[in-house]
């Protein structure tokens, strides 16, 4: 390996609806009919994490490549939050631009979430897109997964009730594969970028 | 007096009323049963098709919602004192899910990754006696079927594959590449007992002449209402039941 190949990092972007979540609203009665009573609310955010090299590029540059892409993100009806893991040059400065909408809530960061996604999943076509369509020529592959998060009594819920609620309903075992975790800071598009991460996944 | 069949319809099946008509054209009592009718009512039935479609819109996986319902714990519990139980794309779904076909799973198509609508030949196995909704079909019978899903692949460990194979539980599959990726070109797959089968494509929707569309033939000599190749499998089925009546009685 020579010493002048690129360095590579990950770019993980959750999409989230801005709208009324109907899925997540379902899982919600669906768990409460299962046997948790007490959940008050579930939300599901889109995981995408993005293996990059760096070309030089800002980040806040490929995050805005992203979002006007519209392939991963729809700005009339989604939010995007991302985070930089293991970022060459620490974090970047996200600029309030008017072509991208900043998230107007506060978000509370939920303790623990939980991360679904399929066995053998194949995105090549969607990086081929990325890059061939729109520009994201330092993207070298992505994977996606759903991460749901549990709230009950205003609070979040345990790793624990995560995970039963994962076997009951949020994970298929023969297919899917889960990773219960903290949930990571993340910022959203226009907000002050949280510290990068370097952290190894 | 026929069999009687309920043809389960969740929020978003699509496909009941032609998968009546087919079982009705088999010589079976078909009726639509609603997911919110008293699902012990059920019981009253000989055999259930879970039709196609969307049910509760597909939300967090292909089937899984309907899974948990109360009507498919009953029609779990009857499968297992040997009823019929015939699972059509969403409804192979539904029946994956709730576990009714042992250690699988259908997850999203590969390596397409996208929503399949094509027409596709299927081969029944060649042990015909090995499910209840094969019985009877000449050996290595090709039927064409419509084929109409974004989550179709049937998947699972190697080994469970490999005592599907070694039990015979894949009862069909597809001529040639699997359009959804599916681990040994599994197009239907049955329970342990043989009673239940969860199959991907539709057979009702090519159940009939008139619905036959790929040969131009359609309205050519004949009657355009007559059954015709893939409603064999809803034959096999009039059968089996006619068959279980009759050791029974």
């Amino acid at each position: 390996m020579s010493a002048l190949a690129p360095l590579r990092y990950e770019l993980e972007v959750a999409v989230r609806l801005s709208i009324p979540d109907n899925t997540a609203f379902t899982a919600l009665t669906a768990l409460r009919l299962l046997g948790y009573p007490e959940l008050e609310r579930v939300q599901r955010e889109t995981i995408y994490s993005l293996q990059l090299i760096d070309s030089g590029r800002p980040a806040e540059e490929i995050v805005a490549a992203l979002t006007r892409a519209e392939v991963l993100f729809n700005p009339n009806k989604h939010e995007l939050s991302y985070r930089l893991l293991n970022a060459p040059g620490g974090a970047p400065v996200v600029r309030e631009r008017s072509a991208l909408r900043p998230s107007s809530e506060a978000r509370t960061q939920p303790e623990y979430e939980a991360v679904v996604s399929d066995n053998g999943d194949d995105c090549s076509r969607l990086v081929a897109l990325l890059k061939d369509h729109f520009g994201i020529r330092e993207l070298r592959s992505l994977s996606r997964a759903t991460a749901w998060t549990l709230c009950e009594s205003g609070a979040c819920a345990s790793a624990e009730r995560l995970g039963w609620a994962c076997a009951q309903l949020l994970c298929n075992s023969h297919s899917q594969r889960v990773l219960i975790r903290q949930a990571p800071r993340r910022s959203a598009v226009g907000e002050p970028p949280p510290p990068a991460a370097n952290e190894s996944r | 007096m026929p069999p009687r069949v309920a043809v389960i319809v969740f929020p978003g099946t699509n496909s009941e009323d032609e998968t009546v008509d087919a079982c009705r054209d088999a010589g079976m009592d078909a009726r639509l049963f609603w997911w919110s009718e008293d699902a012990s009512l059920l019981r009253r039935f000989d055999a259930f098709v879970l039709a196609g479609g969307f049910a509760h819109e597909d939300r967090v996986r292909a089937g899984a919602i309907a899974a948990k319902s109360s009507a498919v714990s009953v029609i779990r519990e009857e499968a297992a004192r040997g009823k019929l139980v015939l699972g059509i794309c969403n409804g192979a779904q539904v029946l994956a899910e709730s576990g009714m076909l042992g250690d699988i799973a259908i997850a999203r198509n590969l390596p397409a990754g996208h929503f399949q609508c094509r027409y596709v030949d299927v081969c029944a196995d060649s042990d015909s006696q090995r499910c209840a909704f094969t019985r009877g079909l000449p050996a290595g019978s090709v039927f064409r079927m419509a084929l109409a899903h974004g989550e179709g692949r049937f998947c699972g460990d190697g080994s469970t594959f490999d005592e599907l194979e070694a039990a015979r539980r894949i009862v069909f599959r597809y001529v040639g590449e699997a359009p959804n990726g599916a681990m040994h070109r599994a197009a239907g797959i049955c329970s342990e007992d043989g009673n239940v089968l969860g199959l991907m494509p539709h057979p009702e929707r090519t159940a009939w002449a008139f619905n036959n569309l790929w040969d131009g033939q359609r309205f050519r000599g004949g009657d355009p209402n007559r059954t015709v190749g893939a409603h064999a499998i809803f034959s096999c089925m009039a059968g089996a039941l006619e068959r279980s009546r009759g050791s029974a009685g």
